[in-house]
């Protein structure tokens, strides 16, 4: 997660974002720039979030979903977990086409 | 003789000693309490917090006598403010300490959020965190155009903030929003958001219909594989999130420590405190959530005659709330090609996972192997996160 530039990006942003909020917007005073800055840096700190989110590895597992309830069981199963009912494992999980 | 038939009966004696509105007023919210108790038994709403709801809501009304010269009852007085008067009430009103101890500092909306946070799966958020954010964003339009239109009826500043955070169809940010920001209109605007967060399950289909065509709703999403993010990572974005979003919002921290702490528990893997948060916590909150909500529904608190507008501002609101997650939905679904079945879109109206399976459900109603469900709880999870921001905002801005 810290190896990868798009994290330390992120974590610049939430930096930059949270000085927009509590500082910057705190000395100009109340008013509606105080506002467009205190909702600038919202944004701008929620998006380096997003951006420190999206860094994060993500691998993929198999799964099988069951036709009767939606439960989206392991591919290993056989049948539901939850319903029993049998699992159809030769289909490529997007339906019929 | 008369007069001690009155003392024996006092609950019905005492409908001679209001005025005709008031009378009115009563036996409608008896009879709202016992339809939300019908309604709830044949699981037409959620009967987890609308059955407690509509029973005390029926008992409260019913239950009004005289003591010290004036109407009022058993339960549960919220007016009391001096500290002398708030310790004397605990020994009266048998929900007074609940009241007092969890609503009139927010806990109750702290503890339902940590039982949130516990049940909250954060690998599809992790996985799309721009998608899921976009929609979620979307789908706050209710809790942002409403504020205007609040305005323009009328309301000051505060309460409407407050009656537009309805939109989030967020209960417990409700509640947060309605005691900090506008603490007289709590009532009112808490009942009317839990009861129109159970109708809107019902109104949101018929939305969808209206609003996607139906080649789009049936659309089938790849499910040979779903996204795993380590715990590890997840705890580590949880408390990276908590901490950012505290230091953002520090009024709306107590929100944020309640859903992040529920996150940890659950991707720390601590069993016995996923099981306490998760069966006792949550549920006992909601329990009572529902029952001193219907007990402070009574007609001598119900007076402001603003309800009827706050009823309808608060429907636009979940209404106008779910047209945008759609409208973002329909959005994923061009910039993804065709892919994306834009019904994923409603569930960023947060109320987790109810908006998510009303996704579902009207996809199957459409396309029998339609899986959405597990895509839909990223917008489903960043909605619960940005109804927290916008309440932040409100509050920040507004307190």
């Amino acid at each position: 997660m810290f190896r990868q530039r798009r994290t330390w990006l992120g974590l610049f942003l939430i930096v930059v974002g949270i000085v927009f909020v509590r500082v910057l917007s705190g000395m100009i005073g109340p008013g509606n720039w105080a506002i467009f800055i205190y909702l600038l840096g919202v944004v701008i700190a929620l998006g380096g979030l997003a951006l420190v989110a999206s860094a994060i590895q993500v691998s993929s597992v198999s799964v099988v979903t069951c036709p009767r309830c939606f439960l989206v069981n392991s591919a290993e199963a056989d049948k539901c977990v939850r319903c029993a009912t049998p699992l159809r494992k030769d289909d490529d999980g997007r339906g019929e086409k | 003789m008369i007069d001690q038939l009155a003392r024996v009966f006092e609950g019905v004696s005492t409908f001679g000693q209001m005025d005709a509105t008031t009378v009115a007023i009563r036996i409608a919210l008896i009879a709202l309490g016992l339809l939300l108790i019908y309604l709830s038994a044949k699981e037409i709403l959620d009967p987890l917090i609308l059955m407690p709801m509509g029973l005390a809501m029926a008992l409260v009304n019913g239950a009004i006598l005289t003591m010290d010269g004036r109407l009022t009852n058993l339960f549960v007085d919220p007016m009391l403010a001096k500290p002398d008067d708030v310790l004397n009430g605990m020994q009266i009103f048998f929900l007074q300490p609940v009241y007092n101890l969890t609503f009139s500092n927010s806990l109750i909306a702290c503890l339902v959020f940590m039982g949130i946070g516990v049940i909250t799966d954060l690998d599809f958020l992790i996985a799309r965190p721009f998608t899921s954010m976009l929609i979620a964003v979307a789908a706050e339009l209710g809790s942002i155009l409403t504020f205007p239109l609040a305005v323009a009826f009328g309301f000051t500043y505060k309460e409407a903030a407050a009656i537009a955070i309805v939109g989030g169809a967020d209960g417990p940010m409700v509640l947060f929003t309605s005691l900090e920001l506008a603490k007289h209109l709590f009532v009112p605007i808490s009942v009317v958001a839990y009861v129109y967060l159970s109708i809107t399950y019902a109104i949101y289909p018929y939305m969808i219909k209206l609003f996607v065509p139906k080649h789009m709703q049936g659309i089938v999403m790849d499910l040979r594989s779903i996204p795993k993010v380590s715990s590890r990572q997840k705890l580590a974005f949880a408390v990276l999130a908590g901490t950012v979003l505290s230091l953002l919002f520090p009024v709306a921290a107590p929100l944020f420590a309640s859903f992040f702490i529920g996150v940890i528990v659950k991707e720390a893997d601590i069993p016995r405190y996923r099981k306490f948060l998760d069966e006792v916590v949550l549920t006992g909150s909601s329990f009572f959530l529902g029952f001193v909500l219907g007990a402070l529904l009574s007609v001598s608190v119900v007076t402001d005659p603003r309800i009827v507008l706050i009823m309808i501002l608060g429907m636009v609101a979940l209404l106008v709330s779910g047209i945008g997650g759609l409208i973002a939905g329909v959005v994923t679904y061009w910039l993804s090609g065709g892919k994306t079945n834009p019904l994923i879109g409603i569930a960023g109206v947060s109320c987790m996972p109810t908006t998510a399976k009303v996704a579902q459900k009207c996809a199957f109603a459409v396309n029998k192997r339609a899986v959405i469900l597990p895509f839909a709880m990223g917008p489903n999870v960043a909605g619960v996160i940005t109804t927290a921001i916008i309440a932040g905002i409100y509050v920040g801005l507004l307190r």
